[in-house]
């Protein structure tokens, strides 16, 4: 490593990336009152510097290194063994870039909101700041500090400006969440005292956790109390029911950040601390997530395809899709999990566009049911066009990003869980179903409602908007090596740990998977 | 005499003010019933105190405290009940419902 | 054991009670304005707080004792417990200094009656000897019971006063029943020293373990009462709802400091020993005070009552520390110092909200507030906040600090519990919130005038605002210190 990059090493970059949106938060407060046109400039320019970070950050990566990289560590408090630790590896990596990625173009598509603008837009950038956090923080206190600080900004997006019955879907997403994370640190007390058993002091940090030998029992109820907490944010089956009020209820930007992002830090709480501090827990429980997986996939799906209202139709086919990166999780595959990490991004993508386009259509006509649509595309040709493009990446249709994410998922699902990986499949077309079926019944065919005769179509504003997402849903499917170059080496060492610590086998292509049976048999 | 007695002199005396407290419904019976308790109290530091041959005699003491102290706490008690009597011509506490128990 | 340092033993409480006097003689002789009180009454707090802070800086550690025969213990404890009620006691007359402005010549008396409690806590707090103790314990109850009725043209004032007398008077015969159980059973009444209670139980032959048992019960029975931890807590969301709205935040921040404070040093150092029959009872009443307090709070309409509940619960949290016995009691003392603070804060927001004179303080209130008084309602919201235990705030420092203690202690169950209460909790604090920001005022509703806030309450905020935040985002230091102030 030559002078230059080392010294850039050492420059706390992380904690700036987490700082800067932070203090772009207290700039919009501290803005007067009557310069009100100033706060969506200043919160932008923050959210656009914190994503030049994040590329910076995205260039002085090491590809092809497992391991943490850019780490930050501080002993805070000796006696409880907390430290400011951060770090990011490949997949944390993605997810930063994606949270950076997401946030101006959800402030840029905030200029509906009229009341308590300065508040808005500090809940926003505060948000931006948890969420920033939760995914670089490698100490588990910090980690659940970020995690549950996150919720409040969260919680007044949607209360505030939300739709109609936002005080009901604020309530339910809050406590929900609360209830989960609530479990989760007594699970995470519980660890750095168990931990503290054996190194002789307690410690929270998250790297020397994976030296700590937890034995099976405590492992179990562990990786109940994690499993829980990043199911009900995933969300994994039974725990989703906030999701689809939260969504319809929350602004158009609230709903895409929370689509694109929150949701991830469930799947990305699953990858970083399930699987790695609990393997054999981990081993065993497969079944039943992978179950609750396709559950969700098929569930979601059905239930979307019912739906009247456009945005709980998206809402649903969150469900139906996080599934997806559940499964392929859970698969414990090389490509499953690369699938999964890749699919969480393009989830991000195209239901943060798809949401996006609601809210277009929405601040246009002010409903939601598609059955007060119909024939739009003659009016609103870029519009529909621009849906019609998102919904195909949705559905996973090469060359566009959502197939690689799901073929890679069901690959690797189908190498070690091969009957659910069929199963899963059907929520591929069922996702053509519902999507396309939306479609046709919006935008095809004959004008059936007089109002929408004069809409007008995508503003320069709107297209802004949309044009990077676009491009970005381009690209990574044409071109997914260098999101893949950088997860793989991270996803290695997970799957690596879990051989270590228990004997479970990979399974690759062209190798028996059931080795340790084959061997047992005399 | 065995100290006994005295224990069950305290615990009647006490388990009466305690049964006053919580059946009696005017306020100036209620405290009559916690003068009970502190009786029993007494009766207890003294046995105790001389049972025990304490040179330094802390039963004896403490008795003393708890009669000064009960003479202010039956003060203040009062006080209030009169207050609470002047604003409701009543000082029965069962009639204190203006807020839920 | 020098002579000026025997007088120096009790030198705060000398301070405290100079003052009062002081005041008391001023108002008679010379009739002056509201100031001069203030002047004498922020004299002997200061000079109370600066006793206390050079107890602590002599006394902490190693270098501690007993004075007056065993009567009074100067240790890091009893510093520690003067630094927080001294100041606290402060800023409780601030909150409620529009309060005692407007009662006229009375205003002296309700000064001095804070003064008064503030002393009584610290005596109970540096107590080294039951007779000690029942006398702070008395000091302390009767100045506040007459502080809850002080508007006493109010019948929700007098009722609470006359509820919280009623039931003080009986938790104290209760607690004192106990003190001459443990006395019968163990010869003596002193906590330290040679034929001390703690040397007795150390040793290995016990006469009387049943009278010392019941002695123990009802003692922690006594002070539980104190404390308000469930299920002897009926007497505090009356006197909370009841007490004029000025009053109510030393009141609840005080009590449950100087119960603690009581409650704690009886525990850990003085039945030290026994702690395997206590640990249980204790950990038992910590469930059932967060159990109880988080669900009759959920259903709560009035933000007084709905604190009051609160405070139950809080009191299992802080229970929930001293189930680890001696080392939980720099955990407690975070918990509570940082707790004393929102609640203060809280209810001096509800006072300006409702009138520093109304009891209630109806949900109804709180409607629209942070458009009415957005500063108001950004307080509220943080100390609301700190008591779910949101990060960030001190209220998540306390918490995972009791929690770390109960499962060092092996209490597992316990934190779990609590865990799920606290997220039950959310529910109610939340609800604040939401008629603060989410909900606008019904049609016709009357609201009462816009709220008035006097300086010292704006003072009071900015403090508690400041240490929620500073001991949010960085409580290492104050719990380091706090590791010192543990009793003899």
């Amino acid at each position: 490593m030559d002078a230059p990059l080392r010294a850039a090493m050492d420059f706390p970059i992380l904690s700036v990336i987490v700082l800067l949106p932070a203090v772009g938060g207290l700039m919009v407060l501290a803005l007067p009152r009557r310069r009100g046109e100033l706060v969506l400039p200043v919160a932008l320019a923050l959210s656009l510097i914190t994503l030049g970070a994040a590329c910076w950050l995205l260039a002085s990566f090491e590809t092809g290194v497992a391991g943490f990289q850019f780490e930050e560590q501080v002993i805070w408090y000796e006696p409880w063994g907390v430290s400011y630790h951060l770090g990011v590896d490949g997949i944390s990596l993605l997810m930063v870039l994606l949270t950076a990625f997401l946030f101006p173009i959800a402030l840029l598509a905030s200029t509906s909101i009229t009341t308590r603008v300065r508040g808005y837009f500090a809940s926003m950038l505060f948000l931006e700041a948890g969420i920033l956090g939760v995914f670089v923080a490698l100490d588990l206190l910090v980690f659940f500090a970020f995690w549950e600080v996150m919720l409040v900004p969260m919680y007044f997006i949607i209360g505030i400006w939300g739709g109609e019955r936002r005080i009901y879907a604020a309530l339910k997403f809050f406590l929900f969440t609360a209830l989960g994370s609530a479990l989760m640190l007594a699970g995470i007390l519980a660890l750095a005292l168990t931990a503290g058993d054996q190194l002789g002091r307690p410690t929270f940090d998250f790297v020397e956790l994976l030296g700590v030998d937890l034995g099976r029992a405590a492992q179990f109820w562990l990786f109940g109390a994690f499993a829980l907490s990043f199911g009900i944010k995933v969300p994994v089956f039974p725990l989703h029911t906030w999701l689809p009020d939260a969504h319809v209820e929350a602004p158009t930007a609230g709903s895409v950040i929370l689509a694109g992002v929150l949701l991830k830090m469930g799947a990305y709480g699953l990858i970083r601390f399930n699987l790695t501090l609990f393997p054999e827990a981990t081993v065993d429980l497969v079944p039943l997530l992978a179950v609750l997986a396709v559950i969700g996939i098929i569930y979601g799906a059905v239930v979307a395809t019912v739906q009247k209202d456009i945005k709980r139709l998206v809402a649903y086919s969150s469900v139906s899709h996080l599934g997806f990166v559940v499964l392929g999780i859970f698969a414990l595959t090389s490509q499953g999990l690369q699938g999964g990490v890749i699919q969480m991004v393009n989830h991000g993508l195209t239901t943060g566009a798809l949401f996006l386009l609601v809210g277009m259509i929405y601040e246009r006509r002010h409903t939601r049911q598609i059955a007060d649509y119909g024939g739009l595309a003659t009016v609103m040709p870029l519009f529909a066009g621009a849906f019609l493009f998102v919904s195909l990446a949705s559905i996973g249709l090469p060359p566009l990003n959502g197939f690689v994410g799901e073929f890679l998922v069901l690959l690797g699902s189908y190498l070690s869980l091969p009957g659910y990986a069929v199963a899963a499949s059907l929520g591929v077309v069922l996702a053509a179903v519902y999507l396309l079926w939306a479609y046709q019944r919006m935008f095809t065919g004959p004008i059936t409602v007089e109002a929408n005769r004069g809409l007008a179509d995508l503003g320069f504003r709107e297209v802004a908007l949309l044009a990077p997402i676009v491009a970005l849903v381009l690209f990574l499917g044409i071109f997914p090596k260098p999101a893949l170059d950088r997860v793989e080496p991270a996803v290695q060492g997970i799957l690596d740990r879990i051989e270590m610590t228990t004997d479970y086998q990979v399974p690759q292509f062209g190798i028996e998977a059931d080795l340790p049976e084959a061997e047992a048999r005399p | 005499m065995t100290v006994n007695q005295f224990l069950i002199l305290g615990a009647l005396l006490f388990s009466l003010g305690v049964y006053g407290v919580l059946v009696r419904r005017n306020a100036v019976a209620v405290l009559l019933s916690i003068e009970l308790m502190l009786a029993a109290v007494n009766i207890n530091l003294v046995a105790f105190g001389s049972l025990l041959g304490d040179t330094l005699h802390t039963g004896h003491i403490f008795a003393l405290f708890v009669i000064t102290v009960a003479a202010a706490e039956v003060g203040i008690g009062l006080a209030i009940v009169i207050l609470i009597f002047r604003n409701r011509s009543s000082a029965n506490v069962d009639e204190l419902d203006l807020m839920k128990w | 054991m020098n002579g000026s340092l025997t007088f120096l033993s009790v030198a705060p409480e000398i301070a405290l009670a100079a003052a009062v006097v002081l005041l008391l003689l001023v108002e008679v002789t010379f009739k002056p304005r509201a100031w001069a009180w203030a002047v004498v009454a922020g004299a002997g707090l200061a000079a109370g707080t600066a006793l206390s802070a050079w107890q602590w800086v002599a006394h902490r550690g190693a270098d501690t004792g007993t004075f007056w025969n065993g009567m009074i213990a100067v240790d890091g404890f009893a510093a520690l417990a003067g630094l927080l009620v001294f100041p606290l006691a402060g800023l409780g007359l601030m909150s409620a200094w529009r309060l005692a402005a407007s009662q006229g010549r009375r205003g002296a008396e309700f000064i001095a009656l804070v003064l008064l409690a503030a002393a009584g806590a610290h005596l109970m707090a540096a107590a080294a000897d039951f007779i000690m103790l029942f006398i702070g314990l008395e000091v302390f109850s009767l100045s506040l019971y007459v502080l809850a009725g002080f508007t006493r043209e109010r019948v929700d004032a007098d009722e609470a006063s006359l509820k919280y007398f009623l039931l003080g008077a009986f938790a104290s015969a209760v607690f004192l029943y106990g003190v001459a159980l443990v006395f019968a059973a163990t010869g003596s009444t002193t906590f330290y020293g040679d034929g001390g209670i703690a040397d007795y139980l150390a040793g290995t032959v016990i006469f009387r373990p049943g009278v010392l048992l019941a002695g123990l019960a009802l003692l922690l029975v006594g002070l539980a009462f104190k404390v308000s931890a469930a299920p002897f807590h009926v007497w505090a969301p009356d006197v909370y709802q009841g007490a004029p709205g000025g009053v109510t935040g030393f009141l609840a921040a005080a009590a449950k400091v100087a119960g603690f404070a009581a409650l704690a040093r009886v525990l850990t150092a003085v039945l030290g020993a026994r702690a395997d029959d206590w640990v249980p009872a204790v950990a038992v009443l910590a469930a059932a005070s967060v159990v109880v307090g988080t669900l009759l709070a959920i259903v709560q309409d009035d933000v007084k009552r709905l604190l009051a509940y609160s405070s139950v619960a809080h009191a299992g949290f802080i229970l929930t520390a001293l189930v680890a016995g001696r080392g939980g009691v720099g955990d407690m003392w975070f918990y509570l110092a940082t707790y004393a603070v929102q609640v203060l804060g809280a209810f001096t927001v509800a006072a300006a909200v409702s009138g520093d004179r109304a009891g209630r303080s109806p949900l109804a209130h709180w409607a629209g507030l942070g458009r009415r008084a957005p500063w108001l309602a950004a307080a509220m919201t943080l100390m609301l906040l700190a008591m779910a235990g949101i990060p960030l705030t001190a209220g998540f420092a306390g918490k995972v600090a009791v929690f770390r203690a109960a499962i060092d202690a092996g209490y597992l169950w316990l934190v779990i519990v609590a865990v799920l209460a606290t997220v039950a909790g959310l529910f109610f604090y939340l609800r604040v919130i939401v008629a603060m920001y989410l909900a606008s005022p019904e049609e016709g509703a009357s609201l009462p005038a816009s709220p008035a806030v006097g300086w010292g309450a704006r003072f009071v905020l900015a403090v508690a605002a400041a240490a929620t935040l500073v001991f949010g985002i960085a409580p290492w230091p104050l719990l380091e210190v706090l590791r010192d102030a543990l009793p003899l």
